[in-house]
């Protein structure tokens, strides 16, 4: 299996956003896109082999976390990350102690820094 | 035997002999008499015949004269007699008779066998003997004998005249001898069969004589008995009528006599319950049995009976009659009812007792004890104790011998009553015992107790006598006059303080009234008493003037209290002296009263003065341009305070900048990252695609990503230095903290003033608010930059101190002078320009660093400057 097979989910709601880290991966991962947590949660139903889930937080309708915590019922396997144009809040901290999201990025996002820690929760 | 013996009248002499006697002279005084008169009748016939025969004209007198000697003896028998001299006559019967035929015999001249039959007449007297003869057996025998000696001899001397054979006489001799001999015994065997059977018959008869006279003797004791007898005797038929009773039973149901108790039918007439008689008549194997049962007497009257009761059969088992005797017992059980009932209320009363009630015998065991004792004493000593129980040896060694020598005192006969506190198991308990001798026909035969557990008694002493004391004491040590009245208002008690303003005794005080001890009240204190004590029985608070034997008048505070005590009502007064307070107040009312005369005074120096002051405000009036200068001066400062308030408002709309940077700094960080990710996208696919640019764009991917690395370094900061709320505390890396403020404050630095840095090699993180921490060293570089006015350098050093970090920021600036150095923190201290600075700076930084549990000083520095030391604790415990 190389790299590429392996999907990872991005839920934003900001469609240039979506653009750019599809790109950024175009190479290294199959990434799957959705514009809101709801079709998101359609994607994962589609894809089950997803293995990573990024989020951005503040989205209309269900927030990052919200989807995430809903995903991660459904789905506890995939690793799931946050990503937020604001500074940490207590829905995130509270998600990181507790395991649900493996880690934070903040906005503008660094993909080096992103592409470390998939590394990181896929290959241990 | 049938037949009652008869004695003759004659022989009355021999009433009492006995019975062979009495027959012996029977026959004696009948042979004599028949004697007497055949003998009276054969003499004159004899005479007759002697007269009137042929060969005899005279009487044969050899004949004659012993017959008639006969008949006088034969009369002297019967004297003999019937005066009782039985052997006399009877003797001289026998040998008169036996003499006379002798006579007979050798007088008579008759031919040989006339002669000779006279000897059947020995026969006849001797065959008699046993008839006549009494006690000596052996006189018949020896009558006999003597008689045949006689014949033998008279034979043998008359022979020759007998003109008889030799044989004949022979014969003759020997028959008659051997008959003669023949006839002794047999006479000797008849009188001693005789006299055994008459004997015995003798001893029959005089048994059954001493048997009947026995008998008469108890009949009588018996019927005397059974006439005198208390206890009523009756028989009685199974068909219920009496046969029998005696005089006291007859007495007993009242009835006048037998024969009117006779008519009664028992079962209905005296007996009251019908199952009593059952029970009484009832069949029963103990024979006698007894019986309780009650009788209806004739007047009406019950009557209880004790009977011990008889059944008399006949030989079939039939029962013919009852029979019983009885006795009266209505008083015994009256008495035994009563002693019953009186047992029943003693026993109740006893029993029932709250108190314990005990009895002892002589040799000290327990007579009577009721269960109050027995629980008292099984509680205190732990022994149970009962009726028979010896109480001393129940009793605790080291107590026996006390209570030995109480009990022999009430043995003794004395009355005592003794308290004692018995100690049993640290329990203590207070008793008291009321012990009296038990005398019975003036003789003591054991001791009563009544004992009481005085426990609650004594303690209820003990706490009134405390009580007592305390109130004593209150009474005394009172400062106020105490004093109760009996209505008639003469003193009952007074205490030691009342008794020393009277100047009295306290107990020469008792009994008199007020005046009397020297206490004099004014009229209209005394009316205010009453009229309170009527309207509302007790009088408080009210203010009375009092004068005592001195003279003196007091003021007094005055409380009354109607009580009763005994039954009797009685004035209870305190009185405490109030004269010094109003003494005090008078003066304080005059004080009053001066003060409003100064102040008087004091209006009429003011309206003067004010009169001055007039005149001297013309003075002013001309000093106007002064004013109008001042005036010119005033309205710059209000310029420049315009002009700070302005810089307020920019210090405010910098804090409200930072809520604007919340925002803004989000609406940025997307365009941002399209920014930075698109160029990242194009740079990845310049690389892919067209290598051969990307030398020359590199450069330009370079001051893109650095423009928007410093972008992303100033939305960064200024999202961080805002973070107010209260957000919980999280991972602060104080040198990335430290540089952002760095980064915020570029700007006013960048050219004049050189930042180092000694950072410490370890990554330093606080658990803190980032905000916060933010805020404290932006504060603290910001006033650091601003110390300096020209050129300079900033110094920043941190340190890790295991359990605290420590950061220094020096500057060369113009530094903090001495006086002003604790004055720092100080909120709104500033030395700053009006409009330069709020002050409030260092006293926010300093409270947010000592919330984090750290200090933060300023470090006096020899050259010119100022260093300030933040210390921060790596104690995860933080507030």
């Amino acid at each position: 299996m190389t790299e590429k097979d392996i999907k990872i989910l991005y839920v934003d709601d900001e469609p240039n956003n979506l653009i750019l880290l599809a790109k950024l991966f175009r190479k290294k991962y199959n990434v799957l896109q959705a514009i809101s947590g709801e079709e998101g949660m359609e994607v994962l139903a589609g894809n089950p082999d997803v293995k990573v889930v990024i989020s951005d937080m503040n989205m209309p309708g269900m927030n990052g976390i919200e989807f995430i915590n809903k995903a991660k019922t459904r789905y506890p396997e995939i690793r799931y990350f946050v990503l937020t144009g604001y500074n940490i809040t207590p829905e995130i901290t509270f998600a990181l102690e507790s395991g649900i999201i493996a880690k934070y990025f903040s906005k503008p996002f660094d993909i080096k820094e992103i592409d470390e820690s998939i590394n990181a929760v896929l290959w241990g | 035997m049938t037949e009652q013996f008869k004695i003759p009248n004659a022989l009355k002499a021999y009433e009492d002999a006995d019975f062979f006697i009495q027959l012996k002279a029977k026959f004696v005084y009948h042979l004599v008499v028949s004697a007497i008169i055949i003998m009276g009748i054969m003499i004159p016939i004899f005479a007759y015949l002697q007269k009137s025969s042929p060969t005899h004209s005279a009487i044969n007198l050899q004949v004659f004269i012993p017959m008639v000697a006969a008949l006088l003896t034969f009369i002297l028998c019967y004297l003999l007699l019937v005066r009782g001299y039985y052997l006399a006559s009877a003797s001289l019967l026998l040998i008169s008779s036996l003499t006379m035929i002798w006579a007979i015999m050798i007088l008579s001249d008759d031919p040989g066998v006339a002669r000779l039959d006279t000897v059947v007449w020995l026969f006849t007297i001797l065959a008699m003997a046993p008839l006549i003869i009494d006690k000596r057996r052996g006189l018949s025998l020896g009558l006999t004998l003597i008689n045949v000696i006689l014949l033998v001899a008279f034979l043998f001397l008359i022979r020759d005249s007998l003109h008889i054979s030799d044989y004949e006489f022979n014969d003759f001799m020997a028959n008659s001898t051997v008959a003669l001999v023949f006839l002794g015994i047999v006479s000797y065997n008849i009188y001693a069969i005789n006299k055994s059977a008459i004997e015995k018959a003798e001893a029959d008869i005089q048994s059954r004589k001493k048997t009947e006279i026995e008998l008469r003797k108890s009949e009588a004791k018996y019927k005397n008995l059974y006439n005198t007898m208390p206890n009523g005797f009756y028989r009685s038929t199974p068909e219920g009528y009496f046969v029998d009773a005696n005089p006291a039973f007859v007495k007993m149901l009242g009835y006048s006599s037998l024969e009117e108790l006779k008519k009664v039918y028992i079962p209905t007439e005296l007996y009251v319950e019908a199952s009593e008689r059952t029970e009484v008549t009832a069949f029963s194997e103990f024979s006698p049995k007894a019986v309780t049962y009650r009788l209806k007497c004739k007047d009406g009257q019950i009557i209880w009976l004790e009977e011990n009761a008889r059944f008399i059969k006949d030989k079939n088992g039939k029962v013919l009659f009852h029979e019983g005797i009885c006795t009266n017992i209505t008083d015994r059980k009256k008495a035994e009812d009563a002693l019953q009932e009186s047992e029943a209320d003693l026993k109740s009363i006893i029993e029932n007792s709250v108190d314990s009630i005990w009895s002892l015998n002589k040799n000290y065991e327990l007579k009577y004890v009721n269960h109050v004792f027995a629980d008292e004493f099984n509680h205190v000593f732990g022994v149970e104790i009962q009726k028979g129980n010896n109480l001393l040896q129940a009793l605790p060694e080291p107590i026996r011998h006390i209570w030995k020598e109480r009990y022999d005192l009430v043995l003794a006969g004395e009355s005592v009553v003794f308290e004692d506190l018995i100690d049993s198991g640290g329990q203590k308990v207070y008793i008291e015992v009321s012990a009296n001798p038990i005398a019975l026909n003036d003789k003591i035969v054991g001791a009563c107790f009544f004992g009481r557990n005085t426990t609650n008694k004594k303690l209820a002493e003990e706490e009134l006598r405390q009580s007592k004391e305390l109130f004593k004491t209150l009474f005394e040590a009172a400062p106020v006059d105490i004093s109760l009245t009996e209505e008639n208002g003469r003193y009952l008690l007074v205490n030691q303080l009342y008794a020393q303003k009277l100047g009295l005794p306290a107990t020469a005080v008792i009994g008199k009234t007020a005046k009397e001890a020297g206490a004099n009240m004014d009229e209209q204190s005394l009316q205010s008493i009453s009229r309170e004590l009527a309207q509302k029985g007790f009088a408080e608070g009210l203010e009375i003037t009092r004068q005592f034997n001195d003279g003196k008048t007091g003021y007094y505070y005055y409380n009354g209290n109607q009580i009763t005590i005994n039954g009797e009502k009685c004035l209870l007064s305190t009185s405490l002296e109030i004269t010094e307070k109003k003494k005090i107040e008078k003066e304080l009312e005059d004080y009053k009263n001066n003060l409003e005369v100064l102040v008087q005074e004091r209006t009429e120096e003011l309206t003067s003065a004010n009169e001055e002051l007039k005149a001297i405000n013309e003075e002013l009036y001309d000093k106007n341009h002064i004013i109008n200068t001042q005036k010119e001066d005033l309205e710059r400062a209000i310029a420049s305070l315009k002009a700070l308030q302005i810089k307020l408002i920019q210090s405010e709309k910098m804090a409200s900048l930072g809520v604007l940077t919340a925002g803004v700094a989000h609406e940025i960080n997307n365009p941002i990252n399209f920014i930075a990710n698109g160029t990242a996208a194009i740079e990845s696919i310049i690389s892919e695609k067209h290598q051969e640019s990307l030398i020359e764009l590199n450069p330009l991917f370079e001051a893109i990503n650095d423009g928007v690395k410093r972008v992303t370094g100033i939305i960064r900061s200024m999202s961080k230095y805002n973070r107010n709320e209260a957000l919980p505390a999280s991972h602060c890396n104080i040198h990335e903290i430290i540089d952002d403020g760095l980064t915020l404050l570029y700007n006013q630095y960048k050219t004049r003033i050189k930042i180092t840095k000694s950072y410490t090699s370890d990554e330093l993180v606080v658990i803190a608010q980032e905000g916060q921490l933010h805020q404290v060293f932006l504060n603290v570089l910001a006033n650091a930059i601003q110390a300096i006015e020209e050129e300079g350098d900033i110094h920043i050093k941190t340190q890790n101190l295991k359990d605290r970090i420590k950061i220094t920021i020096t500057d060369n600036g113009t530094g903090i002078a001495e006086e002003h150095i604790n004055n720092i923190f100080d909120p709104f201290y500033t030395t700053k320009d009006p409009g330069k600075g709020t002050g409030l700076g260092l006293s926010i930084t300093q409270r947010i660093i000592t919330d984090h549990n750290g200090t933060i000083y300023c470090k006096p520095t020899l050259n010119k400057g100022s260093s300030f030391v933040i210390e921060l604790p790596l104690n995860p415990e933080k507030a």
